[in-house]
């Protein structure tokens, strides 16, 4: 394998170890400003039609052309319909100029768009790992809160707003400060019925809202050495619940492989030298961090919130906490009353969480032969096309169809309510990231749970443990 | 793009609290009331959620904050989703401060971005600025050149801000100006790094098969 000398060096930073986030960080230091902030190469700029059109119409207007057109990559997923069928049109108000914005700026700046009819869309912190888009090592922004999912194949991804988003477009870079690492190490023996989404939930509530805050997470331990990269991009994704400015895994052998299996992977030599700078993609032994935590996930049960952030969130088994009068009050729930056997409307299984083919096998496990409970409205959305095909190639779709589930296109849905399909005043039972305050429709109630949880409570029609068959 | 933002480094102006923490950006601005061009006024669907009937009673809506143009908030305020409606919902109100014991990340960015001023104090200047804007109106005065919030007293509670993000309150410069200084080390940059990591460069579907 041929390495090339950096033709320009850089003396490190600072002679102390680094973990892997800093490694990252310091290849794509275009310049040192003063008081340690940096100006930073962007690798790949992931753009959505929630507000991503806008924001290329900025550039339009001011003239700019998007510096790197081919490092761009755009998707709708936000306001898309995702019912069997669909046109391309948006229920969602003002929708219809979000995605024409999007169609617009993406064919004017010579970017390659992914659209409802593209084999390639879907969510796009779903379809960027996926097809190779975002690779180890790379930074990445996105117009997105939870960009930082792909932190799970080694990326060093940030979530963005628009004023951000077009910076990065406009000139491939970002002026930010350094990265404040945090490590979390899971340990134990995780137990065989204990999801990613599970552990995520419980680091949460371990840790609170605010538990990483401004951290740059980086997950080690047996527990992370011992996931899929599917599993590791779902706790990625849920350090954003736990306001870590973003989350990372060090690229190790199972990264590689699930990279290598990816539409734009590099091939070839450029595979070989990208194998040999990932695999040096690793924290030093004495690496130091800002902040440190430990969490035991041994004796973990599937996790369901009961509250109205993430945080607030207890084992399948458990009893609601007495918690804020505030979130008790909106979920109408009392403390000391157990979540199991409580009544649902709503079942949902989707998201940049969990809307993943190792999800949707989950939950259809827990499906197969059997039938979603009356009156409960159950829905899967595929994470992508991607995804879509291949449970329809293994005929999960028509578990779920036989379940009594809605079987959709991809997209974002009802994650979150933009207008248009809603669990208005419904209990919910979801496999997204945020149980907020009317979140998913006026006075949902929702309760994030893992796939297989959704699945098995959509069932019974009220919360039900997944270990139970 | 060279206009400059925001509203210069001092700021005076009645302080509305609303002193909950972890208050999310989905609050602040639900997804369904975000208009869809940048031009539309924000300010209207601000706090819908939380003041759709409520008559007078939510802290923005009562008489005596009428006119507040700095937000005292809790902790992690602007958590939550990136939308950067929720910043423009703030600035379309009136709001050009946000005080709080601390900030979603991506929230604050966005402050600055909009030139609003995002100010962390530490418990104790925190609890005694929410003390005094509980017990009825007061007037404080954001100081970014000195970065501190000034009190009815005269007295200064500091708050930090990183030397980019004051540059940029202070002088209204936008961030892709300040980069725009740095286009040669871009083009350096991006050169040698094609040659340093040349399979970082983007491939596209049709070159991968």
């Amino acid at each position: 394998m041929k390495t090339r000398r950096p033709r320009t060096t850089r003396p490190p930073r600072t002679t102390r170890r680094q973990s892997v986030v800093e490694k990252i960080w310091a290849r794509h230091v275009v310049a040192e400003l003063a008081g340690g902030t940096a100006l930073v190469h962007i690798d790949r700029v992931l753009v959505h039609d929630r507000g991503g059109g806008l924001t290329l119409r900025k550039l339009t207007d001011a003239g700019r052309p998007v510096a790197r057109p081919a490092a761009v990559v755009a998707t709708a997923d936000h306001v898309v319909d995702t019912r069997p069928g669909r046109t391309g049109a948006s229920e969602v108000p003002g929708g219809e100029v979000l995605l024409a914005e999007l169609r617009a700026g993406a064919r004017r700046h010579g970017l390659r768009l992914l659209d409802v009819d593209d084999p390639g869309q879907g969510i796009v912190h779903v379809i960027s790992p996926e097809q190779g888009i975002a690779l180890p090592g790379l930074t990445l922004v996105c117009n997105d809160s939870h960009t930082g999912t792909v932190g799970g194949i080694g990326a060093l991804a940030w979530g963005v707003g628009t004023t951000e988003l077009e910076q990065a477009l406009a000139t491939g870079c970002l002026l930010m400060a350094p990265p404040r690492p945090m490590r979390v190490e899971l340990t134990g023996i995780r137990p065989a019925a204990v999801t990613a989404k599970d552990v995520a939930l419980h680091l949460a509530g371990v840790l609170g809202e605010d538990g990483a805050a401004g951290c740059t997470v980086e997950f080690t331990g047996p527990v992370v050495t011992g996931m899929s990269v599917e599993e590791r991009l779902t706790l990625c994704n849920l350090a954003t619940e736990l306001s870590a400015r973003t989350a990372v895994v060090a690229p190790d052998d199972t990264t590689i492989e699930y990279v290598a299996r990816t539409p734009l992977a590099p091939r070839g030599e450029l595979w070989d030298a990208a194998v040999a700078e990932w695999t040096a993609l690793r924290s030093d032994p004495d690496a130091e961090y800002e902040r440190t935590a430990t969490v035991d996930c041994g004796a973990l049960q599937p996790q369901v919130t009961w509250g109205t952030s993430p945080a607030q969130v207890i084992g399948v088994g458990g009893r609601v906490p007495a918690g804020p009068e505030r979130a008790l009050t909106y979920m109408d729930l009392r403390p000391g009353q157990p979540l199991l056997g409580l009544p649902i409307s709503g079942a949902f299984i989707g998201s940049c969480t969990n809307a993943r083919i190792s999800d949707l096998r989950a939950a259809a496990a827990v499906l197969r032969g059997r039938t979603v409970a009356p009156d409960v409205r159950a829905i899967c959305v595929p994470g992508s096309g991607a995804v879509r095909r291949q449970a329809e190639a293994e005929g999960l779709d028509v578990v779920f169809r036989a379940a009594g589930f809605s079987w959709r296109e991809a997209g974002c849905s009802m994650c979150f309510h933009a207008g248009g399909e809603s669990f208005a005043g419904q209990r919910v039972v979801t496999s997204t990231n945020r149980n907020f305050e009317h979140r998913q429709g006026a006075s949902a109630r929702s309760h994030l749970a893992s796939p297989a949880t959704v699945a098995a409570s959509a069932v019974a029609g009220a919360i039900a443990d997944p270990r139970v068959p | 793009m060279s206009s400059a933002i925001g509203k210069g480094p001092v700021r005076s102006g009645l302080v509305a609290p609303l002193l909950l923490d972890h208050v999310n950006t989905d609050v602040i601005i639900r997804s369904r009331d975000i208009p869809p061009r940048a031009s539309d006024d924000f300010g209207r669907a601000l706090f819908a959620c939380w003041r759709e009937g409520t008559g007078e009673t939510f802290v923005l809506d009562r008489p005596e904050y009428r006119g507040a143009s700095i937000l005292l908030a809790g902790a992690n305020f602007g958590c939550g989703s990136s939308r950067e409606a929720a910043v423009w919902a703030l600035r379309d109100a009136g709001f050009d401060c946000v005080v709080a014991a601390g900030f979603g990340a991506i929230f604050r960015a966005n402050c600055v971005q909009n030139g609003i001023v995002p100010a962390v104090l530490d418990p104790a200047w925190h609890s005694e600025l929410a003390a005094l804007a509980t017990a009825g109106p007061v007037e404080v005065t954001v100081d970014v050149e000195r970065l501190a919030v000034v009190l009815p007293d005269g007295r200064a509670a500091p708050f930090p801000l990183d030397p980019l993000q004051h540059l940029q309150l202070a002088t209204g410069r936008t961030a892709i100006d300040l980069i725009d200084e740095h286009t040669a080390a871009i083009a350096r940059f991006v050169d040698d790094d094609a040659r340093r990591r040349p399979w970082a460069v983007p491939t596209t579907s049709e070159e991968a098969q």
